[in-house]
Formats: structure tokens, C-alpha cells, sequence
């Protein structure tokens, strides 16, 4: 127990002081030298790690901050790039697998849209080229339910106890607690299964290529019908043959829908009958309602001009009247559906969006739950 | 905004360069360093600042006036009314929606529709770490413990940013004296602090991230779609994470501020090393076991009321501690499990002290060594678990059958903390009898949760060696060599980046 004359506060922090600190006592150095090194390691991480600043900076919200970082990272970005710093984080890249999920040259950041012209005739299924190839599908009847379906889809199969439906969820975070409540409802009837990725979404190819997403999903779960959620994380300008769209603009929502088109008819090219697709619901914060409101126009207008694809909409069917409640009436039940962030659902909220989902699936496979 | 960020280390690096060269100039300093921690906190959201203010402003106001309180029920009504101000500003963030929501719903139960609206209101960043230490301020400034600080020292004190949005939860006692004068410019602890950093960087990236998004997250949830091989890796897997997460947050923190000149409480020490759940509360989150025990386990009455009102004083406590990390029942049964746990170890440790007292081997209170300013019941409050009650566990496989058994029970309270609902809890223990394959199970998963344990076996000495040897390199090495495994740590961030540090949610 210490003993000293130390000053009762002193000894207080003594007692329950980090080790670490302990020990440090007998290695100190001066402040100056302390700011050389910190300045120094961020030079150094700046230069080794340029590419990364940049991808950084061009994620952030237009502000100062955003502009400052650019302003530093670019030129940083060309002098490290010009000598080869960048040549040990592309290393490190390759050896963690960070290029798995981008691309360059797809139709996601390269493609034109043509996409979005009116409703074609599907191609036939492309061979899955995988262990277990699934059955030739037939074209049907043209569908009058849906105006995109006008040039003929893929005939679903209808599912049996023994072959049930393989619904795949995914998309962003917003999906998550959406699929485990599809999961729960369906429960050992059915085959749902959930892969998402938090943070992603479709204004950032360069970060997370949702087209290669759902080429390595479908061959992976080979669903018959996925259900996507996705956009919280889409407030952001996108960037499209040279072309800067500010979020918000016509042209933004018309670069939208294209993004979403390409994925939905990677999914069915892949060997899905149906995707289900829907945008964030209401938002608690202003600034994000009205993005997530230019996000659902562009799922709409994606959805009008491809075949397969349905639109759920959780903005206008999860809200009261066209604004944000925090609280649902789900089975005569008022719940809290929606977590602190005013965003996402809770999980017992979750059960609405799920039911408006199973809704459209079973309209096209028979009852699920 | 977060610590491993472009705009932090941007943040910190003028705040650093700032902070030394202003040092001699006191009281520009702290103006100074107050403002870099409001810009740290409104980084998030601007009107965040009103509340920080707020709760800065009241708790001075309160130790201002209870220190000129001419009468003890003056200077008692004082303190009541801060620290319910306090609880109550708390209480109306975290706990409102959660109270509605449960009257609704017991209205609902009897047909009556819900008469309280839902707000949804938004939780500030760290209001439950400043709410608690304006209370220990006022708490000790009244048991003259402390003297009423300055009020820019005591609002720099509230928002100093290290410690700001989730801690560790610093007394003022602990901090405030230490601006009293210039830190020293000649002597700063650069290589702990780097290791520190470097550390947390590892921990939460390497170790916390990645088991989260691999199989905690997956496994919780949808329960269903995992067989028990997973279930079982998944708790063991989120002990790790969560230790891993917090203690990064935390040790970056202590680290940052000893780059600035500061010294922090040690907040974390092995705490999956400890032999009995007495032990864990004194390793795990060792700020906020300390305030609970002075400032609400104490004086309810402690251990001195005769063992029954002890265990309701243990239950207590760790209910409420488990209701302060959220407005959610599961959390209250974290909470009460291991208040339960605590209260059956008491009660066996007193068992097992009567009948070593028949065998002639008391243990008897330690007194407070002179001088440390503390009467002997306050400090024997602060010891009697170690010194009268806990016996240690004899050798042998004693120690490690102890270490596993108090691992095993606290990883199965960390599944109703981490689970959303009850319902979840329920599901993940029915799939234990789930028996299949475990494709989540990977060996990265394995060693991750093996290297996260494994931190819990290494001795002090060991760190301290392999800082020392890397003491020895120049200053700029140093800074070289740390920029360089910032690239490696950058390099291993999934796509998604980085997850916000769990506790920010508390």
C-alpha cells in the first residue's frame, strides 16, 4: 500500500492507473519530438495508403471536409501512385481479397442505359456452369399482372414440401432483420435465406460492386426468387461515364434505376424467376426522407422496364400517410418499428415488411407461410 | 466522429501541435482544448453540444451551491436535485420510449388503447458516461471527497474528447488536479501511448470486426439457420468481440490522452483471467464497477445490514448497471444474472469463511495505510470483498477450473446482453440441441477467438518487454513503424469500413 506524501488525488490516480502508463515512466520525450512522430506516421500512412484517402473523401457528404480531404489526397494520391508507394497497399489488397467485390468494365459502372428501354422479351437462362444445374425454364404466357412483363418472363415453378421455394434476402443492412423475420414466418415450410452487407449500396461500385454481388450470390445460393433491400447507404453523387450526378437530380434518379435494373437482371440472368426489390422506407431525418423518396422513384422507374422484378414499397406502406411513424400496428399490436436511428426497423417491426414481401412472393408461388 | 478515421487523425494531429504549444499559457489552453472537444462532439451532430453543456452547466451549479450550503438539508436538497436532474435528463433519452412501449403494451393486454406516443427519440453520443461523472462530481464535492472545481476546469473535465462519447468513466478527482499545472513538455510517454493505439487498432479491426460480421452477427441473427457448433462458437466468439471492441475504445483513448499529456484510469485488466465473478467486476470496465459500488452499491448500505440486505444491495447494483447499457428487458437480466451470481458466490464465500473461522484462519480488514485521506469504513467498503470475504481458490486445477467456470457463466449472460430480444435468446439456446455442420466455423474464426483469449494470459511483463525494446528506436522509426501498421490495420478494414465502437450505443 503506498505510504508517501503524495497528495491524496495523486495517489488516487496511482492506484488505478494503466500499466501502460506505468511503465512509460522511465521512457519519455520531449513534445516536439512526440508531434514529429505523429506527423510522420500520418505522412507516411497518407503516402502508403493514398488510393484509400481518396475512396474516403469521395464518400463523404459535399462539405469542407470533403473538400479538404480531396484536396489533399488527390495530389498525394498522384505523387505515390507516380514513385510506386501504392504498390505495397495493392499488395496487401490482393492478399486480403479486397478486389473480390469490384470490378471494372461492368455493366454496373460501364453500361449504358439502354436498360431502361421499354420491357424486351427475357433471354433464356444462362447455363449456372455450377454443381447443380437447375431446371430449364419455361417461358410463359405474357403476364398481365405486371406491365414489364409484357414481352413474356420465366414461369415459376411452384414449390412443394419437398422443393419449396429458395428465397434469398439480401441488399444492405435495412434487409437484415427483414429477412430473419421472412425466415421466422416461413419457418421449417420454407427455404429463406439471408446474406447482407451492411454499408453498401449502389452509388459506390468502386467501394462494393453490386452487379459482382449478385453474380457470386446466385451462384452460391442459387435462389429462386431474391428479395432485395437496399439504399440506406445511397445518399451520395454518383459518377457515370465522366459524369458527376448530384443526389437528388433527375439525372440521378435516372442513373438509379439504371443501377438497379443491372442488378435485378444479373439476378435473373443468373437463374432467378422473380426479384423483389424494394428502397428505404421513411426516414425520421429530413434530409434522408427526401433521398430515400428519390431512391424509391428510381426502383420504380428500374422496375417498370424489366421484366421479373417487383416493387415493394416500404416508403408509402410503412409510413403513416406518406410521413415517418415510429410505431406500427402489426397484428392488432402497436410496436416500436423502428430502431433509435430513425432508419431501420426494429425486429418486431420488421414483421410489416416481411408480410408486404410474402404478399407478392405468394402471388406468384402459392402460400409460403 | 469515429477514432480510426481520415478526419480524426487529421482532428488530433492540429490538436496535438496545439495542445503543447499552448501548455504554458493555462488558461488559454483550456479554452482551447475545450473548444477541440465541443468540435470532436458536434463532428456528429451540432445540437448534441446543447445537451453536453447542459449537463456541464447543472452539475456545476449543483457542487457550486452545495459547497454554500449553510445547512446539511440545504446542502442534501442540493445534491438531490442534480443528481435527479441528471437522471432524469438520462432517463428521458434512453428510458422514455422504452417505458412507453411497456405501458402500451400492458394497457394493450387489457383492451385499452395506448394513450402515450412513441417519440423515438434520439440517444446522445455518450450522455450516459457525462451524466455519471457529473454525478460523482457533485456526489464528492458534498462528501468533501473533492473540492467544487473551477467552472472551465470542471467543463473541461465533462468534455474532453478522448473520454467523451464512452469513457472510461473518469472521476473528477482523478483528472482535474492534473490541470492544475502544465503537463510536461519534456517528458511524454510516447511509446505506451503508441502501443496503446496500436492495440486498440488491432483489437477492434483485427479481432472485434472481423468475429462480428463472420459469425456473431449471422448467428444472432437467424438463430434458426445455425446448428449448435456455430451457436456455441457465436458466445464465445461476441465475450471475445465485446472485450476486444470496448478495451480497444478505451485503450486508444488512454492513449491518446497521454499524448496530449494526460493520464487516464485503467478500464480493462484481463478480465476473462478472473477466478470468481467478484474478481471479473473488478477487472471488466473497471470505471463503471467503481462507480457503481461508491456511488450506489455503498449507500444503499454495502455489506454492513447483515447478508440478506447485502444480496438485495448486490441485485440492485447490477440491475441497474445492467439497465444504464440500455433500455431493453435483456439487459436488465444480464444485469440480474449477475447479480445473482455475485450474491450466490457471497453467500458461499461466507459459508466457506465459517468454517475456516472454526479452523483458526480469519482474514481480517486491512486499515488504510495513513495519509491516503480516507476514513477507515469508506476505505474498508472499498476492500472488504478482497480482504474479508473472497478467499482465493486453492491451487492445482483449483485456479483454472475457476477461471473456466467464471468464463462459462459470464459468456452466457453476454448472450442475453448482445441478443435484440428474448424471443432470440430463446431460439439461439434451442438450437444448441441443432446438431449439422458449421460452414461458419472457419479457421480464421478459430484463431481470431483463440488470439482474443489469448491476450487475457499475457503477463505484464511481456508487453512491457517488447515495448521496451521498441523504446529504443529514434522517434521518427517510431513514427514511421506506426504509420506503416496504420497502412496493414487499413488494409484488413472490410469493404463495409468500420463498425462504430459498441459502447458508442450506451
Amino acid at each position: 500500500m503506498p505510504t508517501t506524501t503524495q497528495p491524496p488525488q495523486q495517489r488516487w490516480i496511482d492506484e488505478v492507473e494503466h500499466p501502460a502508463a506505468r511503465r512509460g515512466r522511465g521512457r519519455r520525450v520531449p513534445a516536439g519530438q512526440v508531434i514529429g512522430a505523429v506527423v510522420i506516421a500520418l505522412l507516411t500512412a497518407a503516402l502508403l495508403n493514398s488510393a484509400a484517402m481518396v475512396r474516403a473523401g469521395e464518400g463523404m457528404d459535399d462539405g469542407v471536409t470533403r473538400t479538404l480531404v480531396l484536396a489533399v489526397a488527390r495530389p498525394i494520391d498522384a505523387l505515390a501512385s507516380t514513385v510506386g508507394l501504392d504498390l505495397p497497399r495493392r499488395g496487401l489488397d490482393a492478399v486480403f481479397g479486397h478486389g473480390a467485390w469490384v470490378a471494372e468494365g461492368t455493366a454496373l459502372t460501364d453500361g449504358s442505359d439502354d436498360v431502361l428501354d421499354l420491357p424486351v422479351a427475357p433471354t433464356p437462362t444462362a447455363s449456372q456452369g455450377a454443381a447443380e444445374p437447375g431446371p430449364t425454364k419455361e417461358r410463359a404466357e405474357p403476364e398481365l399482372l405486371y406491365p414489364q412483363d409484357v414481352g413474356g418472363i420465366t414461369k415459376v415453378t411452384r414449390p412443394t414440401s419437398k422443393d419449396p421455394v429458395k428465397v434469398l434476402v439480401t441488399g444492405d443492412s435495412l434487409a437484415t432483420y427483414i429477412g430473419v423475420e421472412m425466415a421466422n414466418q416461413v419457418g421449417n415450410r420454407g427455404n429463406v435465406s439471408v446474406k447482407t452487407f451492411n454499408g453498401t449500396g449502389l452509388t459506390r461500385p468502386d467501394y462494393f460492386n453490386w452487379q459482382v454481388a449478385a453474380e457470386k450470390l446466385s451462384k452460391e445460393r442459387h435462389p429462386d426468387a431474391v428479395v432485395v433491400v437496399m439504399g440506406g447507404n445511397d445518399g451520395w453523387n454518383m459518377t457515370h461515364n465522366g459524369e458527376s450526378m448530384t443526389w437528388g437530380s433527375p439525372e440521378w434518379v435516372q442513373e438509379y434505376a439504371r443501377r438497379v435494373a443491372v442488378v435485378s437482371r444479373t439476378f435473373l440472368d443468373e437463374g432467378a424467376d422473380r426479384v423483389f426489390w424494394a428502397g428505404p422506407p421513411t426516414a425520421r431525418d429530413g434530409k434522408w426522407n427526401g433521398i430515400f423518396r428519390d431512391i424509391n422513384a428510381g426502383v420504380t422507374r428500374a422496375v417498370r422496364a424489366t421484366p421479373g422484378v417487383r416493387f415493394v414499397d416500404l416508403y408509402e406502406g410503412t409510413s403513416k400517410d406518406g410521413t415517418f411513424t415510429p410505431t406500427l400496428v402489426i397484428d392488432g399490436k402497436r410496436v416500436n418499428a423502428r430502431q433509435s436511428d430513425g432508419i431501420h426497423f426494429s425486429l418486431e417491426g420488421s414483421a410489416l415488411p416481411a408480410s408486404m414481401f410474402f404478399d407478392l412472393l405468394e402471388r406468384e408461388y402459392g402460400d409460403l407461410r | 466522429m469515429l477514432f480510426p478515421t481520415i478526419e480524426f487523425a487529421a482532428f488530433f494531429a492540429v490538436v496535438l501541435l496545439f495542445n503543447w504549444l499552448l501548455m504554458p499559457h493555462r488558461t488559454a489552453w483550456k479554452w482551447f482544448i475545450l473548444a477541440a472537444s465541443y468540435v470532436f462532439y458536434a463532428y456528429a451532430d451540432p445540437w448534441l453540444t446543447v445537451v453536453l453543456a447542459a449537463v456541464t452547466v447543472a452539475n456545476q451549479l449543483g457542487a457550486t451551491m452545495v459547497t454554500r450550503a449553510t445547512t446539511a438539508s440545504t446542502r442534501r436538497a442540493w445534491l438531490i436535485g442534480t443528481v435527479t436532474a441528471d437522471l432524469a435528463l438520462l432517463g428521458w433519452f434512453k428510458y422514455f420510449d422504452f417505458f412507453v412501449v411497456q405501458v402500451n403494451e400492458a394497457l394493450g393486454r387489457f383492451g385499452l388503447d395506448a394513450p402515450l406516443p412513441v417519440l423515438a427519440i434520439v440517444l446522445p453520443i455518450g450522455i450516459s458516461f457525462y451524466t455519471f461523472q457529473g454525478i460523482s462530481y457533485v456526489v464528492d464535492v458534498s462528501r468533501g471527497h473533492f473540492e467544487v472545481a473551477k467552472p472551465l476546469d470542471f467543463a473541461v473535465f465533462q468534455a474532453f474528447f478522448p473520454h467523451l462519447v464512452a469513457g472510461p468513466i473518469v472521476r473528477a478527482r482523478e483528472f482535474i488536479p492534473q490541470l492544475a499545472r502544465p503537463r510536461d513538455p519534456r517528458a511524454v510517454p510516447l511509446t505506451p501511448a503508441l502501443f496503446l493505439i496500436a492495440g486498440g487498432l488491432f483489437k477492434k479491426i483485427v479481432i472485434a470486426d472481423y468475429l462480428a460480421t463472420s459469425i456473431v452477427d449471422p448467428v444472432f441473427a437467424v438463430p434458426s439457420q445455425h446448428t449448435s457448433v456455430e451457436v456455441v462458437v457465436a458466445f464465445v466468439a461476441y465475450s471475445v468481440q465485446i472485450y476486444a471492441d470496448f478495451s480497444a475504445y478505451t485503450d486508444i483513448a488512454i492513449g491518446l490522452a497521454l499524448l496530449l499529456g494526460f493520464r487516464f484510469p485503467q478500464n480493462f485488466d484481463r478480465p476473462y483471467a478472473s477466478a470468481s465473478l467478484q474478481d471479473f467486476w473488478r477487472r471488466w470496465h473497471m470505471s463503471l464497477s467503481r462507480w457503481l459500488r461508491d456511488y450506489l452499491y455503498v449507500p444503499l448500505g454495502g455489506n454492513r445490514r447483515g447478508p440478506l440486505r447485502t444480496y438485495v444491495n448486490l441485485m440492485l447494483t447490477m440491475l441497474l448497471g445492467g439497465l444504464w447499457h440500455g433500455a431493453s428487458w435483456t439487459f436488465v437480466i444480464w444485469g440480474g444474472l449477475h447479480g445473482a451470481g455475485l450474491g450466490v458466490e457471497r453467500w458461499w464465500n461466507r459459508h466457506r469463511q465459517a468454517r475456516a473461522v472454526a479452523h483458526d484462519e480469519v482474514v481480517g480488514a486491512p486499515s488504510p495505510p495513513p495519509g491516503l485521506g480516507v476514513t477507515e469504513a469508506a476505505f474498508r467498503e472499498r476492500t472488504e470483498a478482497a480482504a474479508v470475504v473472497e478467499r482465493p481458490v486453492s491451487g492445482g486445477v483449483g485456479r483454472p477450473l475457476a477461471i473456466a467456470a467464471t468464463f462459462a457463466f459470464v459468456t452466457v449472460a453476454w448472450v442475453f446482453f448482445r441478443a435484440p430480444n428474448l424471443t432470440v435468446v430463446t431460439e439461439l439456446f434451442a438450437q444448441l440441441l441443432d446438431l449439422g455442420p458449421a460452414p461458419l466455423v472457419t479457421l480464421p474464426v478459430v484463431l481470431a477467438v483463440l488470439i482474443g483469449l489469448s491476450t487475457q494470459a499475457v503477463p505484464q511483463r511481456v508487453w512491457a518487454a517488447v515495448e521496451g525494446r521498441f523504446s529504443t528506436l529514434p522517434w521518427w522509426a517510431q513514427g514511421l513503424a506506426f504509420g506503416a501498421f496504420v497502412v496493414l490495420i487499413d488494409a484488413l478494414v472490410p469493404q463495409q469500413g468500420v463498425a462504430p465502437f459498441l459502447y458508442f450505443r450506451f
